[in-house]
């Protein structure tokens, strides 16, 4: 049961695509999604779907999979027609999809997961046959996993892993993957696409999005670029180099982000300095153990690190919302007050939050009230009432004059896109005049050129005297925007660095944990 | 089973759009209203026609009842006093994400500490009498709400299961004291307190039950519209409700907000518990609330807890209770008549509302 295809017959239809498009389009209110796509996906054939937000990706591999019927258009797969009117559509002839935001239930096991999933169970779990057919699938693909462990104790790298499996003990054969490294570490990353190339060998199709150029140049056999709705290039990926995809991503306009030159500058007075600040978790360890760093006025301090080994703390620590242990915070030069947010805030700390719907927005309201919201500590002399002409007012000044497109400022946030959503958040940090930062993955959801736009601002800010800590996964930002960098691992400062004389791979490794190496260079 | 199994295309437009979208409150919240209330009759009608009765007579009956008679108009107007007052006991604190289910028990609290200032503190003047025992109703009804606040900010103890018991505690409370130490020694052992001074009564209005305590609720759902939704506090206490977190970052005393606002509720509450000792009873005895803080409760829920909406959802409430008592008059019916119209509405009402977590 390990290989529910059969190469041979695989091969003996090369000439048939496994799935063939042809001017597919899906419109909803307002926008055309898909405009005409056509697309081939042949036996074995991993390809990449590439794009930038809104590109209508998302889209296209949902009518594929039977979530969106398109409006015109056909979907043939082995050259026989078919109409896909549902996901169980779409399953039926072979098509599973993993989602971003993954489907498991965290309460239950690994091997309940799966059977919950599969259709052709009766009315009791078979645990041991399941289990030897977990393992085996594991084993073939590098997929490691324990099935008797419970879900919530896994990481995303290891969820995706079920994911895969249950698409492949429910014999999909063309496997689809919405933005499938976004939750991954860079190791894991690597770890995913070997398990792509397994899949491959063994005659399954792979269809993936992303709107990465790198992970499409490392892993695809064919690359589709989408833009706007519309195949913008389709080709094997050894005709594309990075800077022909990223061209045909975006279009004539050329992605131009702030060049920064590190150490050019002269830098100020320390503006933050942690000083061996620990902080408890509720199991009693450290969240954060012994952090040392100094942020100075018109410099970014690069923060590398996997999510999940302590940087999302830096902020609260700062915002006062994590009690510190042991060690303090120095803001300009004064121990922070221990007030809380409000103190803060007003002494000029802004910071840009991982997940702006948990933490920074309230759905439920407008975008001009989130803003006022965001300025509401600075403003001292606030007043008793409610001004919403002011409000309006001030939030359409934002719009007017910050660089990135913002959303309506009448309309509600929990309308709004993720992309609308950071750039609204963005716009409060950024537009509120103040002059510590902690921006935690502040491009993450933006599209290349809003992304580029983003980090101009930041290197903005600090030419004009703010001091950021950058904290991020994405090591050629970092590499980027920092003056320094350092590099966080299970809640320590792992290494320090500058840009100048670390490499990629280095930090690379220093974020899983390796010891570091010397570098070479 | 799949990932998406069950969550069909979302295709905007069609009927199903006409509940999940629009402006919130407006005309759709109306329709819905509307709608809700037409079932609701209809239900009922069917049960009285199940049951041998005319419906039509019987809504006929029930409606010059109230509607056609001045004792009828008089009763509606007494009943809506206090549940304006218990209604804005739940909506103040569902602005900060809070579910009050003290209203009952609050109301009763504040009509022992109005009773309180009335009984001991006789201070003879009308103008000053009522605006004492209207600000001791404030702060038993406030105080017994910030037990539950309290409760769930050192312990996380949730409120809804707190302020629910505290009901039980507050009814016996008051039985303590009107059949223990404030019992009126020349009342034939009646548990009743002493009846009150004139000063310490709302004057009666063209000699009917109706009396001048119904300022009370119009004052104060002025204050509380104007504070909502035209200051600031107003805006930081949607901000708490709509996301503690968010709020927290922004700087916002969210713990503050969310003992002040329950403190709040409890004390239109315990104004309610006020009005009613002073305005009906003239004195404290047990059984002085039929229910009116959980019926505030459901108008506030019916009313989406906006202050403008819930007069006409606690008229409604009203107009049903006085009509089953004009029913159990005049058409045998038992006077639970107006409970299970009531219920009936809640349930359509909220039935055909997608419910929203986030805009509560």
């Amino acid at each position: 049961m390990v290989a529910p295809l059969n190469p041979e017959a695989a091969a003996g239809k090369q000439d048939t695509p496994l799935l063939e498009l042809r001017g597919i389009t899906k419109s909803f209110p307002g926008v055309v999604a898909n405009d005409g796509v056509d697309l081939q996906l042949g036996y074995g054939e991993i390809q990449a779907v590439l794009g930038e937000n809104g590109s209508g990706k998302s889209t296209l591999m949902k009518v594929i999979y039977g979530f969106h019927p398109p409006d015109s258009g056909t979907i043939a797969i082995n050259g026989r027609p078919v109409s896909l009117a549902s996901p169980s559509d779409g399953r039926r002839e072979g098509i599973g999809m993993v989602f971003q935001d993954f489907s498991l239930i965290p309460a239950l096991s690994v091997v309940e997961n799966v059977a919950l999933f599969l259709p052709r169970q009766g009315r009791f779990i078979r645990r041991s046959s399941l289990v030897r057919e977990i393992e085996q699938f594991a084993d073939s693909y590098a997929l490691e996993i324990d099935p008797h462990r419970r879900v919530d104790d896994l990481s995303l790298g290891e969820r995706q892993r079920v994911e895969i499996i249950k698409l492949l003990l429910a014999e999909a054969r063309l496997l689809i993957f919405d933005e499938p490294t976004s939750v991954l570490a860079p190791h894991e990353v690597d770890g995913l696409f070997r398990v792509f190339d397994a899949l491959k060998q063994n005659g399954y199709s792979i269809l993936f999005i992303t709107h990465k150029v790198r992970e499409a140049l490392a892993v695809a056999d064919n690359v589709t670029v989408l833009r706007r709705g519309r195949v913008e290039a389709n080709a094997p990926r050894i005709e594309f180099d990075a800077k022909s995809l990223v061209a045909a991503m975006v279009g004539e306009v050329s992605a131009a982000g702030g060049r920064n030159e590190p150490g050019s500058r002269a830098v100020g007075e320390a503006v933050l300095e942690f000083r061996g600040v620990s902080t408890n978790r509720k199991d009693g360890g450290r969240a954060l153990e012994q952090v040392s760093f100094q942020v100075h006025r018109g410099e970014i301090l690069g923060v590398a690190g996997v999510a999940g080994n302590g940087q999302r703390l830096l902020g609260d620590v700062l915002l006062g919302l994590q009690p510190v242990a042991a060690g303090e915070v120095l803001l300009y030069g004064e121990a922070l007050s221990g007030h809380g947010p409000a103190d803060a805030l007003a002494r000029g700390v802004s910071v840009i939050c991982e997940d702006p719907l948990a933490d920074a927005m309230v759905a439920g309201m407008r975008v001009d009230e989130n803003l006022l919201l965001s300025g509401l500590s600075r403003r001292q002399d606030q007043g008793f009432w409610l001004d919403r002409q002011h409000i309006s007012d001030s939030a359409n000044g934002v719009r007017a004059d910050f660089p990135l497109q913002m959303a309506d400022p009448a309309a509600q946030v929990r309308h709004l896109s993720g992309g609308n959503i950071q750039r609204v958040m963005l716009a409060g940090e950024l537009c509120r005049g103040a002059s510590v930062f902690v921006a935690c993955y502040p491009t993450r959801g933006l599209d290349v050129l809003s992304a580029a736009a983003t980090r101009s601002l930041l290197l903005e800010q600090r030419d004009s005297g703010a001091g950021i800590v950058l904290v991020s996964e994405d090591l050629d930002e970092l590499f980027e925007l920092s003056d320094r960098l350092i590099v966080m691992f299970r809640g320590k400062v792992a290494g320090e660095y500058t840009p100048a004389e670390a490499s990629v791979q280095e930090i690379g490794l220093q974020m899983t944990g390796h010891p570091a190496c010397p570098s070479p260079a | 089973m799949s990932p998406v199994a069950g969550t069909g295309p979302n295709i905007p437009g069609g009927i199903s759009a006409l509940w999940r979208q629009g402006p919130s409150g407006g005309s759709e919240s109306t329709l819905r209203a509307t709608l809700g209330i037409i079932l609701a009759l209809a239900v009922f009608a069917a049960f009285l026609g199940a049951s041998g009765r005319d419906p039509v007579e019987a809504f006929t009956r029930g409606w010059n009842g109230v509607i056609h008679s001045s004792l009828g108009l008089s009763e509606v107007g007494v009943t809506i006093i206090p549940l304006l007052l218990t209604a804005l006991a739940t909506a103040i604190p569902t602005r900060v994400g809070l579910v009050n289910v003290g209203g009952e028990g609050q109301l009763y609290i504040g009509a022992l500490t109005a009773t309180g200032v009335a009984l001991f503190f006789p201070v003879g003047q009308i103008w000053l009498m009522l605006p004492l025992m209207a600000l001791a109703g404030c702060a038993g009804g406030g105080l017994w709400a910030a037990i539950a606040a309290l409760f769930r900010w050192w312990r996380g103890v949730n409120e809804v299961i707190s302020t629910l018991l505290a009901n039980y505690i507050a009814i016996l409370l008051v039985n303590v004291f009107v059949f223990g130490p404030w019992k009126n020694p020349l009342g034939l052992g009646y548990p009743y307190t002493t009846p009150f001074d004139v000063a310490a009564i709302f004057p009666a209005i063209a000699g009917s039950r109706f009396h001048w305590g119904f300022l009370v609720p119009v004052i104060a759902l002025i204050v509380t519209f104007v504070i909502l939704n035209r200051t600031i506090w107003g805006f930081k206490m949607r901000a708490v409700g709509g996301n503690p977190d968010a709020a927290r970052r922004r700087g916002i005393a969210v713990d503050r907000y969310m003992i002040v606002a329950m403190v709040a509720g409890g004390a239109m509450a315990g104004l309610a518990g006020m009005v009613e000792v002073s305005g009906i009873h003239h004195d404290l005895r047990p059984g002085i609330s039929n229910n009116l803080g959980y019926l505030g409760l459901l108008a506030s829920w019916l009313a989406g807890h906006r202050p403008a909406t819930i007069v006409a959802a606690c008229f409604m409430i009203a107009v049903f209770l006085v009509a089953g008592d004009v029913l159990q008059l005049t058409a045998g019916l038992p006077s639970a008549a107006g409970f299970v119209l009531i219920g009936l509405v809640l349930f359509f009402v909220l039935g055909l509302r997608k419910v929203n977590r986030h805009a509560l």
